[in-house]
């Protein structure tokens, strides 16, 4: 017996103890994304932050589509797409939703700044710099408000982690929380 | 890939209808639009969250483009969304931007309506950023 071999009654039992709900790895397909998403927002019907969560789960997923340094071709959407990993754990009184992915270091600097900036908000300035952002032109294919978005649905700082791994990128760990209501919290 | 009526003659203008719902299997990530040329009732409703909008709503911008050249036309546009991503946001504002544009340059009359469900406090908040930037007339209501 080969004794790499995983075992997935661990794995599923590790999972568990971490009370994750959600795991994914590689590049999620729009089908998938849609189909995860509705089995999520059933899941978390009764929650009037279910959308929020869904929100924030798609900005994530995407984000990891377009900037991920790893590509990898995909044959349902016939174009390269990038690669990472998305988490959903579930606590007493809140969700956080994790991506990882890796990234270009020559855009380590800029995203760290934007992060920070972001973070230093009230939710009146977030607004504000949401509104004034979507109205600038990008170069690229994101809409590059996503991370605004996430913060101002989550009601919570952006958490990031940034890892270099060799000299041309680094793993960007991202974890968003997202509290329950009072009322729905079950004792 | 959608479902897609459009042809690209200004005498032979066509309504436009994109339904997600009608293709097999369903597509969910796609609001539901319609166009009408006679009316100039315009409805984008559903979902929004495309991973490339840019290509998702082109021909909707190519139908927009080709029923404003035509001055002086009355435009109502109907948003009844449930949720959109960021993407898309940017599309919504470039829309708005267009029909602002026509109104200004060329005596278009534009009413648009933002619906939102009435618990959905993060619908109307989006509603009002597009409003707050505007001069149309720009009606949020909820249902």
């Amino acid at each position: 017996m080969n004794t790499n071999n995983l075992s997935l009654i661990k794995y599923l039992r590790d999972m568990s103890h971490q009370n994750i709900i959600l795991t994914f790895k590689g590049t999620i397909s729009q089908e998938v994304l849609a189909d995860v998403g509705v089995n999520l927002r059933a899941k978390l019907g009764s929650f009037h932050i279910g959308k929020r969560i869904f929100a924030i789960f798609v900005e994530l997923a995407q984000n990891i589509y377009h900037h991920s340094a790893q590509k990898e071709f995909s044959v349902i959407k016939g174009r390269p797409s990038g690669v990472g990993m998305l988490v959903i754990q579930e606590e007493r009184e809140y969700f956080i939703l994790y991506s990882g992915n890796l990234i270009e270091n020559y855009k380590v600097e800029g995203l760290r700044e934007r992060c920070e900036f972001i973070n230093q908000m009230t939710s009146d300035e977030l607004r504000n710099y949401y509104v004034q952002q979507r109205k600038r032109p990008t170069g690229g294919v994101g809409a590059n408000i996503g991370l605004i978005d996430m913060a101002r649905r989550s009601k919570n700082p952006l958490q990031y982690n940034i890892e270099s791994v060799d000299d041309d990128t680094s793993f960007f760990s991202l974890s968003i929380t997202v509290d329950k209501i009072e009322d729905e919290i079950i004792n | 890939m959608y479902k897609l009526f459009y042809r690209n003659t200004q005498k032979n203008m066509e309504n436009l209808l994109i339904d997600g719902s009608n293709y097999v299997p369903r597509i969910d990530y796609v609001p539901r639009v319609t166009m009408n040329v006679a009316t100039g009732i315009l409805h984008i409703e559903g979902e929004s969250y495309h991973e490339y909008t840019l290509e998702f709503f082109e021909p909707i911008f190519n139908w927009l483009r080709e029923y404003m050249e035509t001055p002086e036309r009355k435009i109502e546009l109907n948003f009844k969304m449930s949720y959109f991503n960021t993407s898309s946001s940017r599309r919504f504002l470039e829309i708005i931007n267009m029909l602002q544009e026509y109104e200004r340059e060329k005596s278009g009359r534009i009413t648009v309506n933002w619906y939102y469900e009435k618990n959905d406090v993060d619908m109307l908040d989006s509603g009002e950023e597009y409003a707050q930037d505007v001069k149309l007339e720009f009606n949020l209501i909820p249902y």
